[in-house]
């Protein structure tokens, strides 16, 4: 009896947790007066959503088709909720999601203290962070897996609805499901079962990536793998921490020595790991894995019979100083992220000036986009596209020039009307220096008016004759 | 020898180490060159509580990475003035290693006798006694480096895990040379299973340890060095001309003369016992030691002083070790009695190899600071010029106009997180040795540099071939010359 509640208050324990840890960045926020989501993916979706709500698949603004898959059409049917019940929406998936992976790894360990640390490592991961308070394609898709293992490893036939549904949402997603449940068939042997699930979710994504052209498959698949996409630590959005995969390596090579029993496991790990180098839904997946072997290796060090019991106190506390500090820094990294209220403020007023396309970094596109409701120059999914480079090209030359008349002509040229400058873009992501390029051509030339500035952001109008 | 008689001849040489340095020391008000950059720290410290992270001035606006306890340990004592705090406390903390020293050493030798003699050695190496001016780190760096060894050494006793803990903790918030440490120790670990030796657990438990603390810390330090530099973050983004050129200034019969012939000698004799003749688990550990920093140095991951520096206190210690072989040899022989001469002839030769060359060098470093005419040059260069001049100088005159002038610099030592630092030190060089004028101005263009400050005292040059009147107004010429640069070029 005592047992079973000392079970329920860790457990009930480990949901207050998750709740309290995912509400943390949205109160800040809201007391600092801010929009409570950040990240452009997120507005980007929601226009999107808006448009497909009245079936429109066309995105007018950037004149190419809207990106569209069963995330957004969940979200169209939400297009009147206020930013509270998108919150309410993220937090419900955030505990599913928990719960789910709680699920699967009491499914695999009795032992309920690694199941329990496990979840917990979880819950305090970045990507649980991420995906739990911003609401993207992601999110979804994270949540529509982890259902689909955890009726596969079951063997209930509820599974093949859920791949289906992951296939509809990320093809990213659905790839990797596809090569866990190949290595698990390899284990298991169990044809039929494997079949019905991945035949049926292969019909459902041809079909719909048929009728929807917007369905990005090849999107962000392959990136070019480096530190920076990588570890949060480096400013990573979607990333591991470094703290986690240093544990994580650990608790791997202990496994290691009983590799006969776990050849599955080990061997999908290493998969992962080589897709999560190239790909934001791997390092997702590895997320689970390493928050597994992390635990493992916690519970491994606690149960340890220390030499030095001073050593063992040290080493906890480094560990779980380690964690809390990879957290807290991503949580600040979130609550720092753009929108802030002097980009909105400026984009707004941006809303009620003639139309015309707006210049300024990629990063601040989706947002453009959103709250001025005019066309960005750029955005963060015109590298999908194969104009890119000559655009991308054309911004370098535009961004760095400082001879005005090449400037005015390319700025004539791609009918830019409108320049926005943040302080971001003057400290280093677009200009290191003083007066460079066309930061020199906005302060010395008569060809740009300065419309509105407000606290290191500018809205710079272009004046053509 | 009694205890306390021991004792007391430690606390002497301690004395005479500590006066020995801070009496020389003070033969100057200034310091050297490089010791500018931690007076800033301490003084913002003082002003600020915090010391200079955001640079205005260094590079013409940088940020520096480093873990600043040392700044605050002496900004703690500039109640006595800051110029005195940053004479006395690391020449007061350098002297304090000739105590660790001596508890080693008795750890490892058992006479309180040779142990002192090792103390005086380590008290008056050339190498490490000429950084008196220096308000260096590595006065507190080498101190706790050499207290943890000793607390690792007597880990079999419990009482001393608070203070290893402790002495580590601060380490690893002092220096990032506190890899060099961790290196030595997991070397000393891998010696130890080569020989079959057997590994004490608590031995494993405290390295490993330490390795993830420093490794934890340091990455959240200089992650964003990382970031930038990559794997060249290890040897700090230091251009490579300087690099190679650490070797090429010095030759082994130099190095000797730095270390002290004798340490060298009995050193290495003592590292060829430990290894091939009888192992012994204490003298593994300072072996382990030296052979990771000869590895570092070979490498080029640490400064070649600095290399040398931690190498020559390993020799001390493992010399001790072979004068306590070569002694209990003696006392096993016939000619027992001249063993003590031995020690006193060791004595001798130390004396004239290592001390009299600590005091020369000392004292000539004392001109290795920089001169009343080049102080006047800074202090005119601060009263007649605009807060937001930038002032091009050779690398290392480069603290001097941060800290007299109070004036932008565009290259100093520091090149952690500079991304374009070995561009910038070959633009700097070519400034003082160029011909063309163009070529001078584009360069001094690109830099925004407003004054150029032309000492003489570094490099080869003796004039700068191309300021003429037109580009170059002579506005400062007391032998320090400065230059206002008045061309751009389009």
């Amino acid at each position: 009896m005592k047992k079973k509640l000392k079970i329920r208050i860790e457990i009930i324990s480990l949901f207050t947790f998750a709740i309290i840890l995912l509400l943390i960045p949205f109160f800040i926020r809201f007391f600092n007066n801010e929009v409570l989501f950040t990240g452009g993916e997120f507005y980007y979706d929601l226009r999107t959503s808006r448009d497909l709500s009245n079936d429109i698949y066309w995105d007018s603004l950037e004149n190419r088709l809207h990106k569209t898959s069963l995330f957004h059409y969940f979200l169209s049917f939400s297009t009147s909720f206020t930013e509270t019940k998108y919150i309410i929406v993220s937090l419900a998936f955030g505990v599913l999601s928990l719960f789910m992976f709680f699920m699967i790894i009491k499914h695999f360990f009795e032992n309920r203290d690694v199941v329990i640390v496990s979840s917990f490592l979880f819950v305090l991961s970045p990507v649980f962070v991420y995906l739990f308070t911003s609401l993207n394609t992601y999110s979804l898709a994270t949540l529509l897996s982890l259902f689909f293992i955890y009726f596969f490893i079951n063997k209930n036939y509820w599974s093949v609805p859920f791949l289906m549904l992951v296939s509809i949402t990320d093809f990213s997603f659905f790839l990797i499901d596809v090569i866990l449940i190949i290595f698990y068939y390899f284990y298991t042997r169990e044809r039929m079962f494997f079949l019905g699930n991945l035949i049926s979710a292969i019909i459902s994504f041809l079909l719909f990536s048929y009728y929807h052209k917007g369905f990005r498959i090849f999107e962000n698949l392959f990136s070019s793998p480096s530190f920076i996409v990588f570890f949060t630590s480096f400013g990573a959005e979607v990333g591991i921490a470094f703290f986690y995969l240093f544990l994580g390596l650990i608790g791997f090579f202990t496994i290691w020595k009983r590799r006969r029993e776990y050849i599955y496991f080990l061997v999908s790990i290493i998969a992962v790991l080589l897709f999560s180098l190239f790909n934001e839904a791997g390092r997702i997946f590895l997320n689970f894995y390493l928050c597994l072997l992390a635990g493992i290796i916690v519970l491994f060090l606690i149960r340890r019979k220390w030499a030095i019991i001073t050593i063992k106190k040290f080493t906890l506390l480094l560990i779980f100083c380690g964690i809390i500090f990879s957290t807290s820094l991503y949580i600040d990294q979130i609550i720092k992220s753009e929108p802030k209220n002097e980009l909105i403020e400026s984009l707004s007023y941006l809303k009620n000036q003639e139309s015309g396309v707006v210049l300024s970094h990629q990063s601040y596109g989706y947002f453009i986009e959103y709250f001025s409701d005019k066309q960005s120059y750029l955005d963060d999914s015109s590298v999908d596209y194969s104009n890119y480079f000559p655009l991308k090209d054309v911004e370098q030359k535009i961004f760095y020039s400082r001879n005005l008349e090449t400037t005015q002509s390319l700025l004539e040229e791609n009918g830019i009307e409108y320049i926005l400058v943040t302080s971001e873009m003057k400290k280093g992501i677009v200009w290191k220096r003083e007066s460079e390029g066309l930061l020199f051509l906005l302060e010395n030339s008569l060809v740009f008016e300065k419309i509105h500035s407000t606290k290191g952001i500018e809205v710079w109008k272009v004046l053509y004759e | 020898m009694k205890k306390s008689i021991a004792a007391f001849l430690l606390l002497i040489i301690f004395l005479i180490t500590f006066f020995s340095r801070t009496l020389i020391s003070f033969q100057t008000e200034k310091f050297s060159y490089e010791a500018y950059f931690a007076l800033r720290q301490i003084e913002n410290i003082n002003e600020r509580a915090l010391p200079l992270f955001e640079d205005p001035l260094s590079y013409g606006g940088r940020t520096h990475l480093f873990p600043p306890v040392f700044y605050y340990l002496v900004s703690l004592f500039s109640f006595f003035g800051i110029d005195i705090a940053a004479k006395i406390i690391p020449n007061l903390l350098s002297s304090l290693i000739v105590i660790v020293v001596y508890l080693i050493s008795f750890h490892i030798t058992k006479h309180r006798l040779i142990s002192l003699l090792t103390a005086f050695f380590s008290g008056f190496i050339p190498i490490l006694f000429v950084t008196i001016n220096d308000i260096s780190i590595y006065s507190l760096v080498l101190l706790l480096i050499l207290s943890v060894i000793y607390f690792i050494m007597k880990i079999g006793d419990s009482s001393y895990m608070k203070p290893t803990l402790f002495f580590l903790v601060i380490l690893v918030f002092s220096h990032s040379s506190s890899f060099l440490l961790i290196v030595g120790l997991l070397l000393f670990l891998l010696l130890l299973k080569i020989e079959s030796l057997e590994i004490d657990k608590k031995e494993i438990e405290l390295i490993l340890f330490a390795s993830f603390l420093v490794l934890w810390f340091n990455f959240i330090v200089y992650k964003k060095a990382f970031l930038i530099h990559g794997p060249f973050v290890i040897w700090q983004n230091i251009p490579l001309q300087i690099l190679t050129n650490y070797f090429f200034d010095l030759n082994i019969i130099q190095s000797i003369y730095y270390v002290g012939i004798v340490p060298v000698v009995l050193g290495i004799y003592a590292i060829y016992h430990v290894l091939f003749k009888v192992k012994r688990r204490s003298v593994f550990l300072l072996v382990s030691m030296f052979l990771s920093i000869l590895v570092l140095l070979w490498l080029k991951l640490i400064r070649f002083k600095t290399g040398l520096i931690f190498l020559s206190l390993m020799l001390v210690l493992l010399s001790g070790y072979s004068i306590k072989l070569f002694y209990s040899y003696l006392m096993k022989t016939k000619i027992h009695n001249s063993a003590n001469w031995f020690l006193f002839g060791v004595f001798v030769v130390f004396f004239l190899t290592a001390v009299i060359p600590s005091f020369n060098l000392a004292f000539s470093s004392l001109n290795k600071v920089p001169s009343h005419s080049e102080i006047k040059a800074m202090n005119w260069l601060e009263q007649n010029t605009d807060k937001d001049s930038v002032v091009l100088s050779r690398l290392e005159e480069g603290y001097l106009i941060n800290y007299f002038a109070n004036r932008k610099s565009v290259i100093d030592q520091d090149f952690l997180l500079v991304n374009d630092a070995q561009q910038r030190y070959e633009d700097v060089q070519s400034v003082f040795s160029l011909r063309l004028k163009t070529e001078a101005v584009r360069r001094l263009n690109k830099y925004d540099v407003d004054y150029l400050y032309f000492s003489g005292k570094f490099g080869d040059e003796t004039k700068l071939y191309y300021t003429d009147k037109d580009c170059f107004e002579l506005v400062y010429n007391e032998s320090v010359e400065i230059y206002r640069v008045h061309c751009t070029i389009e």
